[in-house]
């Protein structure tokens, strides 16, 4: 098979961006070497650097290699002597296939799918798609991370051993010492979920907003210092049994400030077209914002933006919604909200009937998101993860805004087996009570909702 | 003919009394030293007046210095030290001229001097590795690789096609990242590597196939119920 077969094959996206690669020639470096390299041709006279390159010189002469050949053959057999005497064939030499050596790599990163990495020291970490990671520092000390992008899951538990991991987002730092955890960069927040042990968070506001999380406790903590806005609660804490943030969300309404939170940068009360937007209800979101002067102007957060978009998309407001989404696209978010933005204002002025705004805004959409879709992919996730813990009312929640939002997203069909695997599994449950209750014997249990989809390298449990 | 160290190979030479020769009757102005062409310069900076030689260095150096960084970058995966190999490869381009058989070439030559250094120093540090001396090698610096205007996917993949170029052979890493992440073509590839068009097709085919099997990319056209019923058991799972 030809090499650029290959290449093909493996859908590289980067070898299509021309711009993806840095130009390391800056003028600054070049002329640090170019400084460098005139001191040393003046003093090429007086300085042979490399001698053995020099002008005029000749490459070693006769007994040259048979020399070098004989000392690399005796310093091999020195070293083959000094292994074996070390300890031989019992402490072998082992080279890892894996990406992950001993040492490892700096950077661990996922593609499009998950992937998962052993870590030094013991336990593993998930990277879910498009997700990078930093290691800062080795084992020693402990562990020391850096979520770049994305959202990761680690676990330190091994073969009963325990190891301290410490995960930096942005200036925030999680360490956990014993368990698994959750977290996801948010931009300026970051999402955590602590599964299993306990998990430390110090923020950078300093000590006095540092949590201590116990299992199933979730929180959005700061990672950055920034000024307070009236639109962007910060630092809840919660049990996992309620609805869990999203990554596009940008708190609710018990996203109460932790105790000793700096009033500069903690906000006093949540309007409530916030609350409503962190429930998804975007109609009631709308209604309430204006209520409560309407300007959009003093909306900044992109979350907010598209939340007051989809509300205006649900009253059928065409012109308001596009007007919204419009500052999501021109405003400080990222990629992957101003592709979505982008898509919906295509929809917009198809509807609207206005053919250069949508050859634009399609061509927009098309450059930020590089032909995937990103948000349904990521609601899509999301969508499986609240199904995986249970939580069937966000289910339907989400479920009924990836309708709304994708109405022939790739997801579509999955969704519908959720929602149907998971009214079955209500039904069941329901019918087991009911038979409880009567005394009759309760049966085989109810049947597990993922079986249909059950995947057949992961036997189910 | 004098021989030439491996590295300094030229695959094709020309001989010099095709080269249009400069203009060394007289002096040569900035201006005109800098619309010379490589062998031009080459033939300048071994023949011309110590200040002609100079600037004749400093024009190839201009010319070809951010080839050579970027080269060099790229393969390591980062810009740490890339600084010194790009220093001693201009110095010792410099200091062999006279052995560059074809001048027009001196591009190639430069980038197979860079691609020589490069491979030297990741030999190097997998040794030092394998061995255990404490060397971990150059961290892929993706911050450093990659440009403010690449997409985040962009981002993702290069950093895990680093992460695992790693792990491979000096030489396949090498031969791959220039085919692959610098564009080279396959003969312009087998020259930098200094090597033959099959050595280099071989080594590209097992870096390729090494990265096939351990990146991570069901593309966009995965089969969605597979990943959900991954990510659902193992979210239950760990519930």
């Amino acid at each position: 098979m030809s090499d650029e077969r290959r290449s093909r094959e493996l859908k590289l996206s980067w070898q299509d961006e021309p711009t993806a690669l840095r130009d390391h020639a800056t003028p600054e470096r070049l002329d640090r070497v170019w400084s460098r390299l005139e001191r040393d041709i003046a003093r090429e006279d007086d300085v042979h650097v490399p001698t053995t390159l020099r002008k005029g010189a000749r490459p070693r002469g006769r007994w040259g290699r048979p020399s070098l050949a004989l000392a690399a053959g005796f310093a091999l057999g020195v070293g083959v002597a000094g292994w074996l005497w070390r300890g031989g064939p019992e402490r072998p030499l082992v080279m890892q296939p894996a990406p992950v050596q001993n040492d490892g790599p700096r950077v661990l990163a996922a593609g499009t799918a998950p992937q998962t990495y052993p870590l030094p020291g013991g336990g593993v970490i998930t990277l879910e798609p498009g997700s990078i990671v930093d290691r800062i520092e080795g084992p020693g000390q402990g562990l020391q991370l850096r979520l770049v992008r994305g959202e990761a899951t680690v676990s330190t538990r091994r073969d009963g051993r325990h190891e301290r991991v410490s995960l930096m987002v942005g200036q925030a730092q999680v360490v956990t010492a014993a368990g698994s955890m959750r977290i996801r960069h948010d931009g300026d927040t970051a999402f955590l979920q602590v599964i299993d042990g306990s998990a430390e968070v110090k923020t950078p506001h300093g000590d006095q907003k540092d949590l201590l999380l116990g299992p199933d406790d979730e929180a959005r903590v700061p990672v950055r210092v920034i000024t307070a806005q009236a639109d962007q609660p910060l630092t809840p804490q919660r049990k996992s049994g309620e609805p869990a943030p999203t990554s596009d969300d940008g708190g609710s309404e018990d996203d109460a400030p932790a105790e000793g939170d700096e009033p500069s940068t903690a906000p006093a009360v949540v309007p409530a077209w916030v609350t409503a937007c962190n429930e998804y209800d975007y109609a009631a979101a709308v209604k309430l914002f204006a209520e409560d002067g309407g300007d959009l102007a003093t909306v900044s957060d992109p979350v907010h933006l598209m939340c007051l978009g989809d509300g205006h998309m649900a009253r059928k407001d065409g012109q308001q919604a596009a007007a919204t989404y419009e500052r999501v696209v021109n405003g400080t978010g990222n990629d992957t909200q101003k592709a979505l933005a982008a898509l919906e204002l295509v929809r917009i002025y198809q509807g609207l009937g206005e053919p250069n705004k949508v050859a634009h805004y399609r061509e927009l959409h098309r450059k930020l998101s590089k032909g995937r879709v990103f948000s349904a992919e990521a609601l899509c996730q999301k969508i499986e993860s609240e199904a995986a813990a249970g939580h069937a009312e966000t289910v339907r929640q989400l479920a009924e805004r990836y309708r709304n939002q994708f109405p022939n997203g790739a997801c579509t069909q999955t969704i519908r087996q959720l929602l149907e695997q998971l009214a079955a599994a209500e039904k069941a449950a329901a019918a087991k009570d009911g038979a409880d209750e009567q005394g009759a014997d309760a049966g085989d249990p109810p049947a597990d909702p993922y079986d249909e989809i059950g995947d057949d390298e992961t036997p189910p449990e | 003919m004098p021989k030439t160290t491996p590295n300094l190979r030229l695959v094709k030479s020309a001989p010099k009394d095709e080269l249009e020769a400069p203009p060394s009757s007289r002096r040569s102005s900035r201006g005109e030293i800098l619309e010379m062409g490589d062998d031009q310069l080459v033939v300048l900076a071994l023949e011309g007046s110590s200040d002609e030689q100079l600037r004749a260095h400093e024009a190839l150096y201009r010319r070809h210095a951010a080839f050579a960084f970027n080269l060099a970058a790229r393969i390591a995966g980062s810009t740490n030290d890339v600084e010194d190999v790009v220093h001693d490869a201009f110095l010792r381009a410099f200091d062999n001229l006279d052995n560059l058989r074809n001048p027009k070439a001196f591009k190639s030559w430069l980038g197979s001097i860079v691609v020589h250094a490069m491979r030297s120093r990741l030999r190097r540090s997998r040794w030092m590795r394998l061995f255990g001396l404490g060397h971990p090698g150059d961290p892929v610096d993706i911050d450093a690789l990659t440009s403010e205007q690449a997409s985040p996917g962009a981002r993702a993949e290069l950093a895990q096609v680093y992460a695992l170029l790693q792990t491979l052979p000096a030489d396949d890493r090498i031969a791959w990242t220039l085919r692959n992440v610098e564009g080279h073509d396959l003969k312009g590839t087998a020259d930098l590597c200094d090597c033959s068009l099959a050595t280099v097709k071989r080594r590209i085919r097992r870096a390729q196939r090494y990265i096939e099997t351990h990146f991570v990319d069901h593309g966009d056209d995965a089969e969605p119920t597979r990943l959900v019923a991954k990510r659902s058991k193992r979210s239950g799972g760990a519930k």
